[in-house]
């Protein structure tokens, strides 16, 4: 856990109008070193130069000053552009291309051997949840389709670093879930992955490091673990008390010097409502034109299985 | 009945060549599949597909709409001309449409730096679409070319089969240093007088223009020598077309012309500004060369006076050889025309990798205007008007335009070579269009001029940045 695998230092952006004017701060001096087999989270609100950092770590964007090393290398270069994998944040795929088609392009422009290509294509379809609707173009896909679509392209090179940008954006929570599993997953086979996005609670499950951006300057940085450090608070669940039982309680915790802060009724989570409708439609075998359960992993990626 | 079997015909050759080329498309490297992105898109999002039917069923019905038939030899010109003009004109269009639509799409929503993020991808952006759209062309010129050759060879079958004829041009019309030369070595020992006190440049260019009046010209009563260089032929007869210009006679003037080639001899009736075509038999002599002699006897009638015959431009007087099929000419005057998309196409990609697509495509029309324009160039053009430089003129800011002017006429002269590749009117005229004339087009258009283009169209994308953002 020594190897960096990105490493920022003093990194400024500051976006020109025609005139060369400058007009925007994106980025005003950020540090960022990621290491390998790490899971990194970028956060901040919006407009805070999260996107605008990761387009310069892929070279997409040039950096007005600073240091930028990717992979060893520069940033866009050829030879880091075949081990980073890319998911940006607005779908930009070929709206004419079908679901399998696009991952073809990608697979053919990414140079992957000609025998590899097709079973990638289909695993990947499967993982995430796309098979039935691999044959419709892009552009009539549901937004979190596209996401889905987006998420397998990233993959289909087995590349060593892996940028999401907003993975979980418009994913409902069944994907929003597959895809913290997919990064944990990825992980364990030493990918390196940066994401952002604004659900804290995605990011605090799957994320060993987050920086937090706003107005384009490193506010905070650290382990999860360390940055949420706990307060002096617990929360119990239990079956609820009847009303005479409660001031017996108070009265016990009260004896042994523990204070009661708020004491309410738990309802069931509309998430866990939403996932049990949905499991028992699939299993009734109901029809849908849109994203079906995915799947696991597939194993051409990273792993001990290498090979296709 | 005719016209719906040729369509159907068509549009069935069209959708055979582009699921041929999808085919192509969908084995080999990532350049190819680029490519295959292009014919897919241009083929999904109707663009291929309406205006090959525009195409198609417009060529189809042109007979009916122009009311001509081929079966009769000015009816087979205009739909000859008008043919081509109207493949000409649609896949010019849809030429430039493909290109800056598809990569300024690419840029505008993003895709372009997306996808450039694959490894090599931005040396492939121009190569690989220019390749679909050239592709793409092709698939539409080969049915419209073929339903072209069927209107004129199902009607007449002669003139499918006719053959091409290459016009040659008399050898006096060009006038050589070598024939200055000698010129002025006879006048200065005739009358050094008036030869000798000039400059040499300018004694030089007053006996060109002498040489050149006197090539192009006859006055009552004189002979005129022309000599032309023939092409090996099988041959038994050679076409002699003349189309004289009489001054300021009246244009239904009629003067007689003496013809004589070898033993051969006539005399005919021309008309001011009227083309007339001789035929005159060869002799098996072995020559390639061929001595015409024209006479000049003046106006028909008494009372009309013309006092000579001029011939203005070098098609005036021609010796018409069979050369080839017209099949052969037709198809390599399309070859020309793919060429031109080709470089069109070129130019188009290139100018949208920074320009959006409404402005990408005025760019292109002004291109295309501004070069047919070029056709008109070399009628500005005066080699004898070199103006004389005040030395005490030559400052910086003269030098400065000067070179301007210079590199200007440099590219005006650069857009006579595209006037050069049209060469329809050569078809339709039944004229041969020879393999050097495909070869230089090929060369300087397809070659240099795309190849240009994409350089520089590939050095925008590498320099810029693209952001993956919508519109951005
Ligand atoms: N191409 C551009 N031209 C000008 N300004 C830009 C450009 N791209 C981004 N910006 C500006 O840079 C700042 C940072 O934008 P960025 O997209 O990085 O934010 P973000 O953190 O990703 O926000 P979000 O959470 O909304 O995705 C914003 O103020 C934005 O307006
Ligand atoms: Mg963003």
């Amino acid at each position: 856990m020594s190897e960096s695998v990105i490493e920022v230092s003093g990194l400024w952006k500051v976006f020109r109008d025609f005139w060369m004017r400058p007009r925007v701060e994106a980025i005003r001096g950020i540090d960022l070193k990621i290491q390998k087999g790490e899971v990194f989270g970028l956060l901040g609100p919006n407009g805070s130069g999260k996107s605008t950092t990761i387009q310069v770590l892929l070279g997409l964007l040039f950096p007005t000053r600073g240091e930028v090393k990717v992979l060893g290398g520069n940033p866009g270069s050829s030879e880091s552009k075949k081990r980073i994998g890319y998911l940006p944040e607005d779908s930009v795929f070929y709206p004419f291309l079908t679901g399998r088609e696009m991952l073809n392009l990608c697979a053919r422009l990414s140079q992957v051997p000609e025998d590899c290509r097709k079973s990638r294509v289909e695993e990947l379809l499967r993982m995430v949840g796309l098979t039935a609707a691999a044959d419709r173009e892009i552009g009539d896909y549901s937004k979190g389709m596209q996401r889905r679509i987006g998420v397998a392209q990233a993959l289909i090179h087995d590349p060593e670093l892996i940028i999401l940008d907003e993975p979980t954006n418009g994913l409902d929570p069944i994907g929003v879930r597959q895809v913290k599993d997919w990064i944990r997953g990825l992980q364990k086979r030493g990918k390196t992955i940066l994401i952002t996005s604004h659900l804290l609670a995605d990011v605090e499950e799957v994320c060993d490091r987050v920086s937090i951006l706003y107005g384009g300057k490193v506010q905070d940085e650290g382990e999860v673990e360390d940055i949420l450090e706990h307060q002096n608070q617990s929360q119990w669940i239990t079956t609820t008390p009847k009303e005479d039982q409660v001031s017996v309680i108070r009265e016990c915790f009260r004896d042994q010097g523990v204070e009661v802060i708020s004491l309410n009724g738990s309802r069931r989570s509309l998430e866990e409502k939403f996932l049990e409708t949905v499991k028992m439609a699939r299993s009734d075998g109901e029809v849908t034109a849109g994203a079906e359960e995915g799947g696991q992993l597939p194993s051409f990626l990273g792993g001990e299985a290498k090979g296709c | 009945m005719i016209p719906f079997f040729l369509a159907i015909l068509g549009l069935l050759l069209l959708v055979l060549l582009l699921l041929a080329f999808d085919k192509w498309c969908r084995v080999g490297g990532p350049l190819l599949a680029l490519t295959g992105v292009l014919v897919a898109e241009v083929w999904r999002r109707r663009l291929l597909p309406v205006s090959g039917v525009i195409l198609i069923v417009g060529q189809v019905f042109l007979p009916v709409i122009l009311g001509v038939s081929p079966a009769d030899e000015d009816g087979l010109r205009t739909l000859l001309d008008y043919g081509q003009g109207w493949i000409a004109l649609v896949l010019l269009l849809v030429t430039m449409m493909m290109s800056c639509a598809s990569l300024s799409d690419e840029r505008e929503s993003g895709r372009l730096g997306f996808m450039s993020l694959r490894p090599g991808m931005e040396l492939r952006w121009l190569p690989g679409k220019w390749a679909g759209v050239i592709g793409a062309v092709l698939v539409m010129l080969i049915p419209a070319t073929t339903v072209l050759y069927l209107q004129v060879s199902l009607e007449s079958p002669e003139a499918g089969n006719r053959r091409a004829k290459l016009p040659i041009t008399a050898l006096q019309f060009e006038v050589t240093e070598e024939d200055i030369d000698s010129f002025l070595l006879f006048k200065l020992e005739e009358s050094p007088l008036e030869w000798g006190l000039q400059s040499p440049e300018e004694s030089r260019r007053r006996a060109k223009r002498y040489l050149e009046r006197q090539a192009r010209s006859i006055s009552k009563g004189g002979k005129s020598y022309l000599d032309f260089d023939l092409p090996p032929t099988q041959e038994k007869s050679v076409q002699l077309s003349l189309r004289p210009a009489m001054g300021k006679a009246h244009r239904s003037r009629v003067a007689r012309l003496g013809v004589k080639v070898g033993d051969y001899s006539q005399e005919i009736l021309v008309t001011n500004g009227k083309r007339v075509t001789v035929d005159i038999p060869l002799k098996e002599s072995g020559s390639n060369q061929v001595q015409v002699e024209l006479e000049f006897a003046g106006a028909v009638a008494e009372e009309v006076n013309i006092p000579a015959i001029y011939w203005i431009d070098d098609d005036s007087v021609q010796l018409k050889v069979t050369r080839g099929s017209f099949f052969g000419s037709l198809a390599r005057s399309q070859a020309l025309l793919l060429i031109r998309c080709a470089f069109i196409s070129a130019l188009s990609l290139c100018v949208s990798t920074f320009l959006g697509f409404p402005v990408a495509i005025l760019f292109g029309i002004c291109f295309l205007i501004a070069a047919s324009g070029g056709g008109f160039a070399g009628a500005f053009e005066d080699e004898g008007a070199s103006v004389m430089v005040d030395p005490r003129q030559e400052t910086t800011a003269r030098y400065l335009i000067d070179r301007l002017a210079a590199a200007g006429s440099q590219i005006v002269s650069g857009l006579k070579a595209w006037a050069n590749s049209n060469t329809s009117e050569i078809v339709s005229a039944g004229e041969f269009v020879s393999w050097t004339r495909l070869g230089r087009g090929l060369f300087i258009i397809g070659g240099l001029w795309s190849g240009l283009a994409l350089v520089a169209g590939t050095l925008v994308i590498r320099r810029t940045e693209h952001a993956t953002g919508d519109n951005r």
